[in-house]
């Protein structure tokens, strides 16, 4: 089977505010994109995410998500672009979407991120068992995905985090693959590419990521998220493959701490207060 | 003896709340005590961490405060009712991990022959509201985190700056939690403050007795409940002869117990319900402390003859 011709890897670093477009991967592809978060009334947590989608061409969009504790796949709602799944108590969240666009090479979109929802109700949300002919295409279709399992619900910049090109169809072979990052300038339509590094794929397909620091996260707190959003492109002769996955990025939790500084503070704390006490008290402070 | 009865309790609470989590046993996040979910392997997180937490705290937008998600957040606090109420303040001085360092720390200071520090009775009076503008801060700011644009990095300010923090990890062998965070201006803030705060109290400690207690905010908290416990401490005014034993004996130079001349209930916001005063009461039943209006110990002069005649 003749399978894989070429395989690249770009990481389009995109924060909320800014759209990405599609000129600036030269490639139509869908995309999810966190929006709200929100606690509802009955203890439920409800997240939103807008489906992005860039190729024109594309047909209908199926969105399919599915628990870690259980197999089942369920159809995600999807409202004027916006699918908003609801958790009714702590939840890992696998969320995907398809799409194909029937030129004359067909193409298929795919997009995938995992995400956690910690709902505390007594009430479950309703929700539809997707059909087995839809739920068995997230075994067939390839997606990225990410491995690190212990940084799985707090995603932080400067750590570097495992990914792994999941797909039944493509041969296990070691490829050289670009990392491209697409960095959006504030106000700007256009975005600019370039490249960050080489990579190079595991035989098991895996690749690493370290996201940059953020000086909008460091600002922002510590549960303001950035999005960066993964994405490769694959073609074999029957059929192309535009594949993405959203990452949501906190700020590093302890990248900015100085241990050296904390123990000088504590130290020179330590001493000020033990000479204020020795000067200051009125009895001797031996005991006779 | 009373008191080898508590440094027991004392010990064998401390290595199960430290460590307890590492052989599976989890007593949820509502402890009445300084148990710190910043030792990774502990058995119980303490409540305060709760209170300012989102969800399950006051970080929480109004229109959830005034809704029937609130129960989210009463639950905790029902749940930490329910462990306060059957000890009261024994949780402090019996149990809590934060206690016993403070009493190992004060035990070196014994060894080395220094002398502790004396408050004066005003400085005391001066010190005691802190711990309730503590506890007001800790819902304070989380609600105006929710609902009133305050910067995120204020989340869960009493944790950020409480000396357990950096403290207790050190005996799991991770000092990690000295450092300054230069994230950004308020988490810089929050850090120095911390580490001052740490500095400072690891030298009050060493100069008096649980000099942390008198700030703790969790000490505040349950004395607001006090009355929902069956713990009494209770003084027969009539058989005091007014030695002034149980305030010399006091960790908290607590002048109430000696001063009072009417009122039977002499549980006073500082006490921790150590027993030390009733321990070195000279008078016969003068001091006792009930549980369910069970005597639990009661003074006596036998008993403080016996133990000064041990010494």
């Amino acid at each position: 089977m003749k399978k894989i011709l070429t395989l690249s890897v770009f990481l389009a670093l995109c924060l909320v505010s800014v759209p990405l477009y599609a000129t600036s991967l030269d490639a139509g592809f869908l995309y999810f994109k966190f929006l709200d978060m929100k606690k509802e009334k009955n203890g439920q947590v409800s997240q939103a995410i807008e489906l992005i989608c860039t190729d024109p061409a594309a047909g209908a969009v199926n969105v399919l998500y599915q628990e870690d504790q259980n197999p089942t796949v369920f159809w995600a709602p999807v409202t004027n672009g916006v699918v908003t799944l609801f958790a009714h108590r702590p939840s890992r969240i696998r969320l995907f979407a398809f799409a194909v666009n029937q030129t004359a090479l067909p193409k298929t979109l795919v997009a995938h991120t995992n995400l956690v929802l910690f709902g505390k109700s007594s009430t479950p949300a309703p929700r539809g068992v997707a059909d087995d002919l839809h739920a068995n295409l997230l075994t067939l279709l390839p997606t990225i995905e990410l491995v690190s399992p212990e940084l799985y619900y707090w995603h932080q910049t400067g750590q570097p985090l495992e990914f792994r090109i999941q797909s039944p169809a493509l041969v296990s072979t070691d490829l050289s693959l670009q990392l491209l990052a697409v960095r959006p300038v504030p106000q700007m339509a256009i975005l600019e590419n370039h490249v960050i590094r080489s990579l190079k794929l595991t035989p098991s397909l895996e690749f690493f990521h370290t996201p940059p620091h953020d000086e909008h996260l460091r600002k922002a707190g510590a549960t303001a998220i950035r999005q960066d959003i993964l994405y490769t492109s694959m073609t074999d002769k029957t059929m192309e493959y535009a594949l993405t996955y959203t990452l949501a990025l906190h700020r590093s939790r302890h990248g900015f701490d100085n241990p050296v500084a904390g123990v000088l503070v504590c130290g020179s704390s330590l001493v000020l207060f033990t000479g204020l006490i020795l000067k200051k008290r009125r009895t001797p402070w031996w005991k006779i | 003896m009373v008191e080898n009865l508590r440094l027991f309790s004392q010990h064998f609470s401390f290595f199960l709340l430290m460590y307890g989590g590492r052989l599976g046993l989890h007593l949820g996040s509502s402890l009445p005590c300084f148990a710190c979910p910043y030792v990774s392997g502990c058995a119980g997180h303490c409540y305060l961490m709760v209170l300012q937490r989102s969800s399950v705290g006051f970080q929480t937008a109004f229109d959830i405060l005034f809704s029937s998600a609130v129960l989210n957040i009463l639950w905790p606090f029902v749940i930490f009712l329910l462990f306060f109420a059957p000890l009261s303040k024994l949780w402090c001085a019996w149990i809590c991990p934060f206690c016993l360092v403070q009493d190992w720390i004060s035990w070196i200071r014994k060894k080395l022959r220094i002398r502790e520090i004396i408050l004066t009775r005003k400085t005391r009076k001066r010190l005691k509201p802190i711990k309730y503008l503590l506890l007001a801060l800790m819902v304070i700011i989380p609600v105006a985190i929710a609902n009133f644009n305050l910067h995120p990095d204020w989340a869960m300010p009493f944790c950020q700056i409480c000396p357990a923090k950096p403290i207790l990890p050190l005996f799991e062998g991770n000092l990690g939690h000295f450092h300054i965070d230069f994230t950004n201006g308020v988490t810089m803030g929050f850090s120095l403050v911390s580490m001052v705060i740490a500095g400072g109290m690891l030298t009050g400690m060493f100069f008096k007795e649980r000099f942390f207690c008198m700030f703790c905010p969790m000490l505040g908290l349950m004395h607001l409940f006090k009355r929902i416990s069956p713990v009494r401490f209770e003084k027969e005014v009539h058989t005091c002869i007014g030695c002034g034993n149980c305030e010399r004996m006091c960790p908290m130079d607590i002048p109430d117990v000696h001063l009072e001349k009417n009122k039977k209930d002499v549980l006073t916001q500082d006490c921790m319900g150590c027993m030390s005063c009733a321990q070195s009461c000279p008078g016969d039943s003068t001091l006792t402390f009930k549980w369910f209006g069970v005597p639990l110990f009661s003074s006596s002069r036998h008993y403080l003859a016996r133990k000064w005649s041990q010494k």
